[in-house]
């Protein structure tokens, strides 16, 4: 586990106001719509997981809490503050982990880290106890002085997540940050999250595939599908609306495939593809 | 895998290494409009379309006006200059737009899935080579059949004609693979990575080359400029001691239009013993630039066999020791930062060969002026001014794929603004150097003079500040508010009309900016005599102009 400064953190967020409030989001691009009437609530302390199929608007809806992207109605507000009015405010209590890791490619881990804390004004010795703690916990020793473009996946990734979590924002935003990260990553960022997500007024929104993850880690899943909440609640709360055959609990992968319709599109991709597989080939 | 099928296939990864060399410069959100991520891989393949047809139109045309002084009076000069300019046209666009495309050539990645595929190694390098030829093929053809139809039509000369296309194939040959030795320097440039003393000089040593490079390549043409006047009098006999033709008649393409001279008019030899030697020497040097041509094609052939293959350049990592970061102010950081991604990139590295370029035209024209009087000056200080001003924009593409991650960071555009002007100003520091160091080795110059362009560093800087809000400015959403982004831009794609006609328009808005004091100082210093005065009002003017965008600036 991270030896992190995050337990050194004192809140400045009212336990008693949403971290983040989207109402009745709307999001088009050109004709097609993204998000169709969107809302959610985050409350401090909750660790909210955004699940849904591709395409479904969790990454839209991401840039928008973020400021990356801006709705085409509805309301959202990020710690109180209007992202679209107030867009360097937001940005700078936000850690953001984007989908894809797109960095400076010619600047080393070192390089970009500077630029990242000078940006955001961190003083040094804060920055550089940081930036050693979680450097090394992510094993980043080997690759801190090498240029981004020559990193693999995963290791740009750990580059992304460190970049998130050395302001200590009262935020998290992550979207699909288990990707491409090894085992002992994935733990220790886990153990991020959850510690997270413990301090006063603190709370992270993360989207993912990996239903393991989200299973066990989000205390309130959001099941986004075709661009609006379709579910929302903890997990007892989620399978307390699927009924398994034989009394058994249903899995977070059920629930969501039940509520999402999709059920019956996996049983006949399964079917047609034994087919596929057993058909003797020319 | 025969090659009409190859070619066919050649177009995956072609539009792959497109794509990716565009996500490289200019990023992957709002690099390419907002709309779904297909629209934008569209809105990048037809930019390259568009691009790609500009400069064939730029070739094919400049190879036929390069004619247009022999079509019109037939003398051997005039044919010399038509085959030199047109093949260093030709040679000169393909390695430019050579710049823009092939970036992510090197990496490999555009061949990575490739190479997973069930293909030969023949195979796969033939998919490889073909999909980097499909980057110039409109142009290698325009260039190489409007050559070769130009002098077949002017000089009815078979011999000529034939080794007009050699010529062209080989210059052809010689774009190809300048310009994926130059993607593949620009790559070994940016994997290379440490900190030690050895690393960093190793890199200053790179791109004190490229700059030297660079800006040998902008002399190019005013070289044929400068040099057929002295060659045309050695042609035409007028100056029958000069070894001018001698020491051209080995340099492509200079060897090729000497050469094609000779052969449509045979009495040229004759005509001096310098120019019976240079002509011999130029179908020598012709055969070394053909075999030269051979073995760059094979370079070009390996090149793109290495990395169909995946064989990239090797990377020695080092193990950091210690995590100490050096923490500045935002503007000095991300002047740093733009410094550190400029020098490692082919588009923006020239901004460091700006300082070189502005000394040797400020020494050339001051050069030349027999007293340096104020008009000189003027002269001298706005064309440092230009240059400074094409870098601003430029500097956009320092962002690259990195834009993505910037618009997370709480930023607003004064700042990025700012730390941009802050390096296209430092590129003009050399000017005011330059100047003074003339205007104090002249004895009949004024030395106040000097003040002149070092007051237009506040002008410089307040029209680069200007120029890259404009630019920016156009990228924000309608209705002009601020946009929760707090930028919307992206990098600059000089290939693409619409971004050309927002420079264009940036431009003027700067160059007014620029011009402005230097106008008032002339005009003052005309009207009145009085050389304080003059430069009292334009500090004034400048003053008044930085004050007023940066008071622009704060409300942006």
């Amino acid at each position: 586990m991270v030896g992190s400064p995050l337990t050194e953190m004192k809140s400045d967020v009212d336990a008693k106001v949403p971290v983040v409030e989207a109402k009745d989001v709307h999001k088009n691009f050109g004709t097609v719509q993204a998000l169709a009437g969107l809302s959610l609530k985050v409350m401090p302390g909750e660790i909210y997981g955004l699940l849904g199929p591709n395409g479904a608007g969790k990454s839209t809806m991401i840039k928008i809490i973020t400021g990356l992207s801006e709705q085409t109605s509805g309301e959202v507000r990020v710690l109180g503050l209007d992202p679209r009015e107030s867009p360097v405010e937001v940005k700078s209590k936000i850690g953001y982990v984007p989908e894809t890791t797109m960095l400076y490619e010619s600047l080393s881990p070192r390089d970009f880290f500077e630029f990242v804390v000078s940006v955001r004004k961190l003083d040094k010795k804060t920055a550089n106890d940081r930036v050693s703690k979680l450097s090394t916990a992510f094993g980043l020793e080997e690759y801190y002085d090498s240029p981004i473009a020559t990193l693999s996946m995963g290791t740009k990734q750990k580059v992304t997540i460190i970049a998130s979590l050395i302001h200590e924002p009262p935020l998290l935003v992550l979207d699909e940050p288990m990707n491409g990260l090894d085992a002992k990553s994935s733990r220790i960022f886990k153990d991020v999250i959850s510690l997270q997500s413990q301090q006063p007024g603190r709370a992270v929104v993360f989207s993912t595939h990996i239903m393991e993850v989200a299973e066990h880690l989000c205390t309130r899943i959001g099941i986004i599908y075709k661009g609006s909440i379709i579910a929302e609640g903890s997990m007892d709360e989620l399978r307390a609306g699927v009924t398994m055959s034989g009394g058994r609990q249903a899995t977070l992968e059920e629930v969501f495939l039940h509520l999402t319709h999709e059920e019956e599109e996996v049983a006949e991709t399964a079917r047609a593809l034994r087919e596929a597989f057993s058909a003797p080939t020319v | 895998m025969n090659l009409r099928e190859a070619w066919r296939l050649s177009r995956t990864p072609y539009i792959e290494l497109v794509f990716r060399s565009a996500v490289m410069t200019r990023g992957t959100m709002g690099g390419f409009g907002f709309g779904s991520p297909a629209r934008r891989v569209k809105s990048i393949t037809r930019g390259a379309l568009v691009g790609k047809v500009i400069i064939t139109a730029f070739i094919a045309l400049g190879a036929v006006f390069a004619f247009y002084q022999f079509a019109i009076n037939r003398t051997a000069a005039g044919l010399v200059t038509g085959v030199t300019l047109s093949l260093a046209i030709s040679l000169g666009y393909t390695v430019l737009y050579s710049l823009q495309v092939l970036p992510s050539f090197s990496g490999a990645g555009p061949y990575a899935l490739l190479s997973t595929l069930p293909l030969n190694r023949r195979d796969l390098s033939l998919m490889a080579l073909l999909s980097v030829l499909r980057t110039f093929d409109s142009m290698i053809v325009a260039a190489i059949v409007v050559q070769v139809v130009v002098v077949a039509y002017l000089t009815a000369s078979p011999l000529a004609t034939a080794v007009m296309a050699l010529a062209s194939v080989a210059n052809s040959t010689f774009g190809v693979t300048v310009s994926l030795v130059l993607a593949g320097l620009f790559q070994r440039n940016i994997t290379s990575g440490g900190r030690g003393k050895r690393a960093t000089l190793a890199r200053f040593l790179f791109l004190i080359s490229w700059g030297l490079a660079a800006a040998s390549f902008g002399f190019v043409f005013s070289l044929i400029q400068y040099v057929f006047p002295a060659l045309a009098s050695a042609i035409s006999g007028s100056l029958s001691t000069t070894s001018i033709p001698i020491f051209f008649s080995v340099l492509h393409p200079f060897s090729a239009g000497l050469a094609l001279a000779s052969i449509v008019f045979p009495t040229l030899a004759s005509v001096s013993p310098a120019l019976g030697l240079a002509t011999t020497l130029s179908f020598v040097a012709m055969g070394g630039y053909l075999l030269l041509a051979y073995f760059a094609g094979r370079k070009a052939l390996s090149i793109t066999e290495r990395v169909s293959q995946q064989q990239a350049a090797t990377i020695v990592r080092q193990r950091a020791t210690e995590f100490l970061l050096r923490l500045r102010r935002p503007i000095p950081a991300y002047v740093i930062k733009d410094a550190r991604i400029a020098s490692k990139n082919p588009q923006t590295a020239f901004v460091f060969a700006l300082p070189v370029f502005e000394t040797v035209i400020i020494v050339f024209s001051l050069g030349q002026t027999a007293v340096l009087g104020s008009t000189a000056i003027v002269g001298a200080t706005s064309l440092g001014c230009f240059f400074t001003l094409i870098s601003a924009s430029v500097l956009l593409n320092t962002e690259g794929s990195g834009l993505d991650y910037t618009f997370s960071l709480p930023l607003n555009a004064r700042l990025i603004i700012l730390a941009k002007s802050v390096i296209s100003t430092a590129a003009y520091l050399p000017v005011p150097v330059v100047i003074g160091v003339l205007l104090a080795f002249d004895q009949s110059s004024e030395l106040w003079l000097v003040f002149v362009p070092i007051i237009q560093i506040l002008a410089v800087s307040a029209a680069s500040s200007a120029e890259l809000a404009f630019f920016i400015r156009s990228y924000r959403k309608k209705g002009g508010r601020q946009t929760s982004r707090g930028v919307q831009t992206r990098g600059l794609n000089l290939l693409s009309a619409g971004d050309l006609a927002r420079l264009l328009g940036a431009l003027i808005v700067a160059g007014g900016l620029a011009l402005g004091p230097l106008g008032v100082f002339a005009v003052t210093s005309f009207v009145t005599q009085s050389g304080s005065l003059a430069v009292g009002l334009q500090a004034l003017v400048a003053l008044a102009e930085l004050a007023a965008v940066q008071l622009y600036l704060r409300r942006m």
